[in-house]
């Protein structure tokens, strides 16, 4: 409502089904466990409850009702209503860019002239190809549009952001990792963790089995890295970030020793998501652990192996 | 700062640091925010990661963290009870990213886990003990794996336990339990190689010892276990836990290790298990000191033999120990001969005990130590050896006493202590030898127990005699002497045999050794020795009366054979000469008794027993006048007794001579006189002449005292011996006349004693024996005289100063009086005693 008389102008909203899988989530922030990294810039209307969007999976349809509110007795010229869907990745590298992989639009009125109010029910039935992602270079988006264009004034807009994810099975191939590693006549270990693929709320088990130890260990770690690597060719900005150092040992073993692993990965901080191997061919998310030994002098030894994440549940 | 200071400094940060933790822990908790009771519980237990402290403080903070870990504890429970599934609570408390914060709240959270059931104890147990498998820092594992043991020390699933079942079986319990103690082990000797050269070796020794409880904690829980019994306990605990013994190749673990199995187990265990257990021990380092093992598991077993339990027959324990004991004796070149020394001693201990019949266990026990000393080179042993040697040979003495003379290796061992250490045993032996009251009945026994207490008989050869010897001058070591002395004393008295030959021999060869013993010796040794003799004279008298009598009866017994004998041949004659003579009956031959029945007359005679006590008694005589003077006197009894009057003359002769040549002292002079008297009367056999003699000769010394008032009393009481028995007695001797000279002496003398007022007193005295010989009718005593002395006493009495020596003549004069008047009212004596004037 004008509050300067000229009355009450007519609006437009977009209100949106409740998903089928009846589960919201906050998109506000980028994911990141560090306070430093700023990430791209906030999203519009930044608010919590804007930010809790519905979550749909790769197939879901996408439903709701296109409102159209008019003051009473008032009309409205138009040169037509459409709503768009659109998949877009962000980049903020660089000099950026936004790609838009995914556009849908729909017309759903015909130029004219609306008396009163009115409502549109709307049905998006597509493939979303990418999961949502906000990361530090790049973000994917899915969002809706409405808009009543008019020649006269300016058109009228409204929009409304969706989350994606996707729900894989589970990987019918999921061997260990084994390897021996060491440095000669210092520090020979064996290490194995039970799987290579991993559900994001899934445990890391594994052992360390100590063959030769010559060097004064002071602790060991397994952190878990989440590489995100954005662009092509020279122009590859690859962003790194420990997601937690998990102390796994404590003081020297001795030869022989089997050092147990166990990580709990709904215990890392940072929300872990899925890996993604290729996202539109602008950028590639993905996970490692990282095996880390400290000696007395801090010197530092590590194997990283990398490890696919996959999403069993919505969330 | 020194080391200390900064100890302080940092335990009182870090307690701080936990306290303040702890605190804003509590109130998560009171919020019932789990998220942050997790996060400040981890911040709290975050202290525990440091490596500044040392054990002792380490062990300070870990308390103060345990206390507060309670709360957390209990938070844990409640959830639990208000619904939270504790699986839940176990995964999040895994999500801390600090791995030492994170076991101890993963145990706190599993004793939770195990409590509420939510899964089996089993499985739970298996999950934390291979978590805890992170913490592979020495201090820090050690704590957090006793935290684990103490967690779960009532959550196993013992046999009898809420927990078994489903929870699993004490397989499970004791599994559990075993992997903490060798997992804790390992970390405990780990310690000790952190690195760090000589000087810390010896702190980190110190840490170790302060940190033992906590791996010998989990021996304690094993043995705790209801369902371990015997054949589990020597099937798989034992083995496992002697596996890691053996492993560890550590000198500290080894010797701790060991003495806990000793000390947790139950004794029937052990018994199970000592061949096992004993095998270990040789495969153990060459530091670790096994004889403290085997003298503890020794020791376990000897109280338990002792106590209820028996060591089952069947297990030569004996055997097993002394098997072991060679083997480190082969294997070990580096023993001490003081430590080969000890162990033997403590196997001899354990035979003593547990086989108490076996001698030849101890036999052999001390044999071993016989060819160990023969086989060192060196002349003279160390102290410590020579300590450890009169520990052994004295050891056996409590329990076996004369019965280590037996045991051949027993005096070669003694042979190899110096003089003063073996008079040390001796009088141990000699000690135990009158405890035990066994009697030494025989030469052989008497031979050995002698040969035994050599330097307690005699002095040291080897001393030379001009050597200063300065325990003389000691008076400790005097009264030491004497009271050795005084034990070997007393031997004689427990030297007894009912066949009074052997008795005499036993008491010849007695007092030959004793005669080596010199001067100082023999005033102690010897008076025993003759009342032995005289006990034995009286005794080989009876033998000789019993045996006379025997023969004569037999005399009688053969003259009457004699006689049927001849009747016999009479009877044949006239059979011969008549053929019609009839016998008027039939004659039996009378029946002798059997030769072997007959009593012997022993072979040494009683007179040859009182030639030895004379010997004896003179050999004594000039060290010990007094002491020989009563002994003769003492013996002149006996032979007077025995009817052997010269003897007995003899004896008195040399008493007499004594006291002319050695007794100088008036005190002692009187006090001989006394008993010569005494003697003298007891006496009834002398012949005249040699009683004449002797009573004159008493009566001469008594008036030839020192003192006028011993003269008079002496005098007094010599008058006795001319006055003995009663006519009616077959050996009286009276003689009236000697009786009143003597009296009549007295009262002279009594008169010159004036000066010291002692007269009156000595009057009523002498009055008495007046009386005395008045009422016996000693013809010369007549009733004139004791008027007269009445009536002297009167006159000087009243003179008397007042005190207390008047009452005291006052009193025994008013009772003498008293007397006379009685006598003179009774009828017998009415008429005897009324001329009396009093």
């Amino acid at each position: 409502m004008s509050i300067f008389g000229f009355g009450a102008s007519a609006s437009l909203n977009l209100t949106l089904s409740p998903p089928p899988s009846n589960t919201f989530k906050d998109i506000g922030k980028p994911l990141t466990v560090s306070s430093t990294k700023d990430g791209p810039p906030p999203l519009a209307n930044d608010s919590p409850e804007v930010r809790k969007v519905p979550v749909y999976t790769g197939t879901d349809k996408v439903e709701g009702t296109l409102s159209l509110t008019l003051p009473q007795g008032k009309k409205l010229d138009h040169l037509g209503i459409k709503v768009e869907l659109i998949g877009r990745v962000e980049m903020f590298y660089d000099r950026g860019g936004v790609h838009d992989f995914t556009s849908l639009v729909k017309e759903v009125d015909a130029p004219g002239t609306i008396y009163d109010s009115k409502e549109y029910p709307l049905s998006f039935d597509f493939e979303k190809p990418y999961e949502s992602y906000r990361g530090l270079n790049v973000r994917v988006r899915y969002f809706l549009r409405a808009t009543l264009s008019r020649n006269y004034s300016g058109n009228l807009t409204s929009e409304k952001e969706i989350c994606v994810q996707h729900i894989t099975n589970e990987p019918e191939i999921n061997n260990s990792i084994k390897m021996e590693v060491g440095i000669e006549d210092c520090l020979h270990i064996e290490f194995e963790y039970e799987r290579q693929k991993y559900g994001l709320s899934d445990v890391i088990v594994g052992k360390i089995f100590f063959l030769l130890v010559r060097i004064k260990i002071k602790h060991m770690e397994l952190a878990v890295i989440r590489r995100e690597s954005a662009g092509t060719g020279q122009n590859i900005y690859n962003e790194s970030e420990t997601l937690i150092k998990y102390e796994i040992m404590d003081g020297a073993p001795v030869r022989g020793e089997c050092i147990p692993v166990r990580l709990f990965l709904a215990g890392v901080p940072g929300e872990l998501t899925p890996t993604y191997r290729n996202v539109g061919n602008r950028f590639s998310l993905k996970y490692y652990i990282n095996l880390v030994l400290v000696d007395e002098e801090d010197r530092r030894y590590f194997k990283q192996q990398e490890v696919t994440l996959w999403r069993k549940v919505l969330g | 700062m020194s080391a200390a200071e900064e100890q302080v400094k940092y335990l009182t940060e870090a307690t701080k640091k936990v306290k303040e933790h702890a605190f804003y822990c509590k109130r998560a908790i009171d919020a019932n925010d789990l998220d942050t009771t997790l996060s400040l519980a981890a911040d709290m237990l975050r202290e525990l990661k440091t490596s500044l402290l040392t054990p002792r403080n380490y062990y300070e903070l870990y308390m103060t963290v345990l206390d507060s870990l309670r709360h957390v504890e209990d938070f844990f429970t409640s959830l639990n009870a208000g619904g939270t599934p504790v699986v839940e609570i176990y995964e999040k408390v895994q999500h801390c990213a600090n791995v030492v914060p994170r076991l101890y709240l993963l145990i706190a959270v599993g004793g939770v886990y195990i409590k509420s059931g939510e899964a089996p104890a089993k499985d739970i147990l298996k999950d934390l003990i291979e978590m805890v498998k992170c913490v592979q820092y020495p201090t820090r594992g050690l704590f957090l794996r006793n935290y684990l043991s103490q967690t779960s020390r009532d959550k196993l699933p013992d046999t009898g336990s809420e927990y078994e079942g489903v929870g699993g079986d004490v397989k499970d319990a004791y599994e559990f339990v075993l992997q903490n103690f060798s997992e804790m082990n390992r970390l405990w000797v780990r310690l000790q190689h952190m690195g760090g050269d000589k000087s810390t070796r010896k702190k980190r020794e110190k840490e170790r010892q302060d940190l033992k409880i906590l791996v010998g904690t989990n021996l304690v829980r094993l043995s705790q276990l209801e369902g371990v019994d015997t054949d589990c306990y020597r099937d798989v605990i034992l083995p496992e836990v002697l596996k890691n013994v053996v492993e560890c190749k550590d000198t500290i673990a080894q010797g701790y290790i060991m003495d806990c199995v000793i000390q947790v187990f139950p004794d029937e265990f052990h018994l199970a298990t000592l061949e096992t257990f004993l095998n270990t021990c040789t495969k153990l380092k060459e530091k670790v000191n096994i004889r403290t093992i085997l003298q503890s598991m020794m020791n376990r077993l000897s109280l338990f033999g002792e106590g209820e339990g028996r060591i089952p027959p069947d297990l030569d324990a004996f055997r097993l120990f002394n098997d072991c004991i060679t083997k480190i004796l082969e294997e070990r070149s580096n023993l001490d001969l003081a430590e080969i020394l000890r162990l033997q001693t403590s196997l001899m201990q354990f035979a003593l005990k547990c086989y108490p019949g076996r001698l030849d266990y101890v036999n052999y026990c001390l044999g071993m130590c016989a060819s160990v000393l023969s086989a060192t080179k060196s002349e003279s042993l160390d102290d410590t050896s020579i300590a450890e040697v009169e520990e052994l040979l004295s050891i056996p003495l409590s329990s076996l006493a004369l019965q280590v003379l037996d045991l051949q290796q027993y005096s070669e061992l003694l042979t190899y202590l110096p003089y003063e250490n073996r008079r040390q045993v001796a009088t141990i032996l000699v000690r135990s030898t009158l405890f035990s009251g066994g009697a030494m009945d025989s030469i052989e026994k008497l031979e050995k127990l002698f040969k035994a207490i050599t330097p307690l008989i005699k002095d040291d050869e080897k001393v030379e005699e001009g050597a200063p010897k300065q325990d003389e001058a000691d008076e400790a070591a005097l009264a030491e002497f004497k009271e050795e002395q005084t034990l070997v004393a007393r031997l004689v008295h427990v030297m007894k045999s009912d066949d009074t030959d052997v008795q005499f021999k036993i008491l010849s060869m007695a007092r030959k050794q004793f005669g080596q013993g010199g001067v100082k010796r023999i005033g102690h040794t010897l008076p025993p020795l003759v009342f032995a003799g005289l006990k034995l004279a009286h005794k080989v008298k009876k033998r000789e009366l019993d045996a006379v009598k025997v023969q004569n009866k037999l005399a009688k017994l053969k003259e009457k054979q004699a006689k049927i004998d001849e009747e016999r041949k009479e009877r044949e004659a006239k059979k011969a000469a008549d053929p019609e003579y009839e016998s008027p009956g039939p004659l039996e031959d009378i029946v002798m008794p059997d030769e072997s029945v007959i009593p012997k007359p022993p072979s040494t005679s009683c007179r040859k027993v009182f030639q030895f006590l004379h010997e004896i008694i003179t050999a004594m005589a000039i060290t010990a006048p007094n002491l020989s003077l009563k002994l003769f006197l003492q013996s002149a009894v006996a032979a007077d007794c025995c009817k052997f009057k010269a003897i007995a003359y003899e004896f008195m002769s040399q008493a007499f001579i004594l006291y002319e040549d050695e007794l100088t002292d008036s005190k002692a002079q009187l006090r001989a006189l006394v008993l010569m008297v005494g003697t003298l009367l007891s006496c009834s056999n002398f012949e005249k002449d040699d009683y004449d003699a002797l009573i004159t000769k008493t009566t001469q010394y008594a008036a030839k005292l020192l003192k006028k008032p011993d003269q008079c009393r002496m005098v007094t009481l010599c008058s006795h011996l001319f006055f003995v028995g009663t006519a009616e007695d077959a050996n009286h001797y009276h003689d009236p006349k000697r009786v009143l000279e003597c009296l009549q002496r007295a009262l002279k003398i009594a008169d010159g004693c004036m000066a010291s007022s002692a007269h009156v007193h000595l009057f009523v005295e002498i009055l008495n024996h007046y009386l005395y010989y008045f009422e016996l009718h000693n013809p010369l005593i007549a009733d004139k005289y004791l008027t007269g002395l009445i009536a002297l006493i009167n006159e000087h009495i009243d003179s008397m100063d007042h005190g207390e020596q008047r009452t005291e003549v006052e009193g025994m004069y008013r009772n003498t009086l008293r007397h006379i008047a009685r006598k003179k009212e009774e009828e017998a004596t009415k008429e005897k005693f009324k001329s009396i004037v009093v």
